[in-house]
């Protein structure tokens, strides 16, 4: 007999979370070990109890459900629990053990958690940059990103997309420059330059992304290179095709 | 709109009246220096009293091909062989009336065969006169048909968005609200059953009152407080609900649905960004001949929240006021420090609006 799995619980309705510890109450081997009414909490639990498993609400107040996995270095085994099915369902599919469409009865709760204790016992290990594509999945194509949720150490900020300077790719994260402060995101520069609106935003250098807005002046260092001035003074550097990008954008 | 003996267009009391100018008109043609008064008058009644029935001729000619639509080479072709040919009928009538009443060689034949060509020309005119007045009444005839239907069409476009409109249920408000029961069955039972009536009563006021053009204001508060009562479930004390309703307008009227979707967008607004409680407040009061219903909720104005689409449900709103109004100022959205607030206005006539 393995050890028991430690679950936590996220929902914003408390009725919705008694229903999830009732259900896990039937099984022998699940241990609720914290209960969170938002994503924030959620972040916060996940790093101080680590839990073996999530059961994750996706509507959420402020931060969302994709968004709290996004923000977890090592997320622990992940059971979706949404109204929504318009979802992309084959996703879930793929990334988390399970979904579970609100109302659901317990048969289907221990039909997820079979899944959950196979999947444990293949211990595959999903990571953070995963889950980005799986919200990045999850989105209608025609919408672009709105807000970006982002932490340092316990604290998690969510972040409107509009309020970002300059993008940096920086190794296999990306630097979320805004204001005077910046921000460490998991991910690729590319999985970004997607899901902005290319109206705002454009790629003007294999590191770089720039908000549009931001743009004082454009600079000529030499005849394939340029530099673009931004409004607080910084100097981001701009490629061959990276100006023809921002030329075209201007137009 | 075929011409028939006692209506349409071209009927022959209006024949009568035209033959008066006729005669007028042919008896100062057959004028040339000699002939008599009487000679004249015998020349010109045959054909005067002809030609207006022969025009009853050449419009069933400009009925059977008629002109508006899309004219050709061929219809122009009939259409001069028919003016040809009516003429040409015209005077071998007239020639022949007259012969038979004055013989072959009198004054008034002479008339008729001197004036020849200008009679003829004269055929040919009336002709494509009739054809003329026969292309503009049916232009004006499709103009009018034209208009009926598009009025029609907009009409049913209305009432179809009218019905999309009014069905405002979001079946995850339905998936949540079953979902909150089904966790109240082994919790709490008595209110899992009264949270089910509450559900059912919902859906049945929906229903009801959808299919109506005006509710009263405590049938829509009705269905407000099912609905609110659901979400309270839910969000418990998430969700603080403020009343406050005006005396005597119970019995005011306004479109059914209206309240509803207003009330669910602010909670859906309120709780999407505040990770605490929010307060709904809804307000009903009379200000002169106006009803005001006003529903605010307040919201995290720096938290980057989803797009929540709420801006639709208000253009849907809007658009049913300006309907009801018959002006754009039925609506009116402020939004400041964190408090978004909604307001209508609706007439009250006799404390009916």
């Amino acid at each position: 007999m393995s050890t028991p799995l430690r679950a936590l619980v996220v929902d914003d309705e408390t009725l919705a979370r008694q229903l999830l510890v009732e259900y896990c109450s039937a099984h022998g081997d699940i241990e609720v070990v914290g209960q969170c009414a938002n994503g924030f909490e959620a972040v916060a639990a996940v790093e101080a109890l680590t839990p073996d498993l999530i059961f994750l609400d996706v509507q959420m107040p402020r931060l969302n459900g994709f968004e709290v996995l996004e923000l977890l270095p090592d997320p622990p085994l992940v059971v979706f629990v949404t109204a929504h099915d318009e979802f992309a369902l084959a996703a879930f599919e793929v990334h988390a053990c399970d979904y579970l469409l609100k109302p659901f009865d317990q048969q289907r709760f221990d039909g997820a958690l079979d899944k959950v204790r196979e999947r444990r016992a293949g211990q595959r290990h999903v990571d953070a940059r995963e889950y980005a594509a799986l919200h990045d999945a999850a989105r209608a194509p025609e919408e672009y990103m709105g807000r970006v949720a982002v932490r340092r150490g316990g604290r998690v900020e969510v972040l409107a997309v509009a309020d970002l300077d300059v993008l940096q790719a920086k190794d296999d994260h990306v630097a979320l420059h805004v204001g005077g402060d910046s921000w460490l995101k998991q991910g690729t520069l590319s999985g970004f330059e997607r899901r902005l609106d290319p109206a705002l935003f454009v790629r003007v250098h294999r590191s770089w992304i720039l908000n549009l807005s931001r743009l004082s002046a454009i600079e000529a260092l030499s005849k394939d290179s340029h530099e673009a001035l931004l409004h607080d003074g910084r100097r981001v550097p701009v490629s061959k095709s990276g100006h023809k990008r921002l030329k075209e954008a201007l137009e | 709109m075929k011409p028939t003996s006692s209506s349409g267009p071209l009927t022959l009391r209006r024949c009568a009246v035209a033959w008066a100018p006729l005669m007028g008109l042919l008896l100062v043609a057959f004028e040339d220096g000699s002939a008599s008064w009487t000679d004249r008058g015998v020349a010109a009644l045959p054909c005067a009293l002809s030609l207006p029935f022969l025009c009853l001729g050449f419009w069933w000619a400009a009925e059977m091909n008629p002109v508006h639509s899309a004219p050709d080479r061929r219809l122009w072709l009939t259409h001069a062989a028919g003016a040809i040919t009516g003429s040409a009928i015209w005077f071998a009538l007239s020639v022949g009336a007259v012969r038979a009443i004055s013989g072959p060689d009198s004054g008034p034949s002479a008339l008729l065969s001197n004036h020849r060509t200008w009679l003829l020309l004269l055929g040919v005119i009336a002709y494509l006169i009739v054809l003329l007045v026969h292309s503009l009444l049916a232009a004006q005839r499709v103009g009018a048909e034209q208009s009926l239907r598009q009025e029609e069409s907009l009409r049913l476009a209305r009432e179809a968005e009218l019905a999309a409109l009014r069905l405002q249920i979001h079946p995850h408000f339905l998936f949540n609200a079953l979902h909150s029961i089904s966790a109240l069955t082994t919790l709490q039972p008595g209110r899992a059953r009264d949270m089910t009536v509450c559900l059912a009563d919902f859906l049945r006021r929906n229903l009801r009152l959808g299919d109506r053009p005006a509710v009263t204001l405590t049938e829509e508060f009705e269905l407000v407080d099912d609905y609110l009562a659901l979400e309270e479930l839910r969000f418990g004390e998430r969700l603080q609900v403020v009343r406050e309703i005006g005396p005597d307008l119970d019995h005011a009227l306004l479109p059914p649905l209206l309240l509803q979707p207003l009330v669910e967008n602010a909670v859906k607004h309120g709780l999407s960004s505040l990770t605490g409680a929010m307060t709904l407040a809804l307000t009903a009061r009379r200000e002169g001949s106006e009803l005001v219903l006003a529903v605010e909720n307040d919201y995290d104005p720096n938290a980057a929240t989803e797009q929540l689409g709420t801006g639709l449900g208000l253009a849907n709103t809007r658009a049913r006021l300006g309907r009801v109004r018959g002006d754009g100022n039925g609506l009116t959205v402020t939004d400041e420090g964190g408090r978004f607030r909604v307001e209508l206005r609706l007439h009250l006539e006799g404390g009916r609006p």
